[in-house]
């Protein structure tokens, strides 16, 4: 498991991480573009350094979004954000995700329609969850803080959602149908958390 | 045969942790679901009686690796997570699900599984998706942070 470091606070440590990112990012254009030059491809490598780099395109808006304040900023940011997490769901329909060997966890082709199509209809001022694969071919989407989880499944054509999960006031709602008006019902929309405002430096 | 045996409360249990290179970078965005109960069936963990040492069990999670990547080579081992197997007898949803903590010697006397419990002796297979996505979240909730490793 390998994590970005966490987020510097002022303003010349914004920039100074804002400047190596940015290296970073025109490194993996390079080498990118070498790599497409030579045959045969290793494809899982190719997928990996494009999802890093929509990783780091992402961090890169957010620490523009928090350099300047700029609301369009937070918005692009929201946007490469999805758009990284939409190429996550095609890696786990494609090639699964366990955290042990002996499993695959691929998620199946209706599991992942749906997660793609919350995420697309998720309004650009909510947060967006982070993923998992179920292990049953299902997609989990998670979004924690303030002692407060909220836990939805895409499962095939119907969400499940658990409100506070794994706490004493747990509330669930399952089987709820997103195939056809693709609208996120009013309760989980209201429980997602609002996208971090801007904070000017 | 060899005799089952209880695990206490007490004993540290730990969850061995694989991950696939082509993942690397992808980190921030994911939720890790370390333990999945794919299909129902029970998850894993290494039993501290047998295994007391970090060294020990990361040990057990160098010779699992160096034999899953001759057909995965993108896999590796890279870490475990602690906890105990009373933290994991006590999670309780406000379904009223939970887990049972089982030794399970016919893998290896340092073997335990993790089973879900469902409330009033209902089968597994009847938990709804949203419950048992919700059991997953408790039980990695009562594991610690990861005890990192490079497999030389």
């Amino acid at each position: 498991m390998v994590y970005p470091p966490p987020m510097p606070a002022d303003a010349d440590d914004l920039r100074d991480r804002l400047a190596t990112l940015e290296s970073e990012h025109r490194d993996l254009d390079s080498t990118l573009a070498r790599l497409a030059e030579q045959a045969p491809f290793d494809q899982l490598h190719i997928q990996r350094l494009k999802r890093r780099k929509l990783l780091l395109k992402d961090m890169i808006a957010q620490i523009e979004a928090s350099l300047s304040g700029a609301a369009s900023t937070a918005v692009r940011r929201d946007r490469s954000g999805l758009e990284a997490r939409l190429q996550l769901l095609r890696d786990f329909a494609a090639y699964g995700l366990s955290w042990t060997s002996g499993a695959q966890a691929k998620i199946s082709s209706a599991s992942r329609a749906t997660a793609e199509a919350f995420l697309r209809t998720l309004p650009d001022n909510k947060t967006l969850p982070k993923l998992s694969p179920d292990g049953e071919g299902g997609v989990m989407m998670v979004w924690e803080g303030n002692g407060r989880t909220l836990l939805v499944t895409a499962d095939e054509t119907v969400l499940h959602a658990v409100f506070a999960a794994a706490t004493p006031d747990a509330v669930y709602l399952n089987d709820i149908p997103f195939d056809a008006a693709k609208t996120i019902p009013r309760e989980i929309l209201d429980a997602i958390p609002a996208a971090t405002t801007a904070v000017p430096a | 045969m060899t005799p089952v045996e209880h695990i206490p409360d007490g004993d540290a249990i730990f969850r061995l942790v694989d991950f696939p290179r082509m993942y690397d970078g992808a980190g921030d965005l994911l939720w890790e679901n370390v333990f999945q109960f794919p299909g129902g069936k029970p998850e894993s963990v290494v039993w501290s009686r047998y295994a007391p040492a970090a060294d020990e069990v990361h040990r057990i999670g160098c010779a699992r690796e160096e034999a899953v990547r001759r057909r995965n080579p993108g896999m590796r081992y890279v870490g475990f997570l602690p906890s105990t197997a009373g933290a994991v007898r006590s999670i309780g949803t406000r379904a009223g699900h939970g887990f049972s903590v089982v030794h399970e010697p016919a893998e290896g006397m340092y073997h335990a599984h993790i089973h879900y419990r469902p409330n009033n002796g209902r089968p597994a297979n009847q938990l709804n998706r949203g419950e048992k996505n919700e059991l997953k979240l408790a039980l990695r909730q009562v594991f610690l942070g990861l005890q990192p490793h490079s497999c030389a």
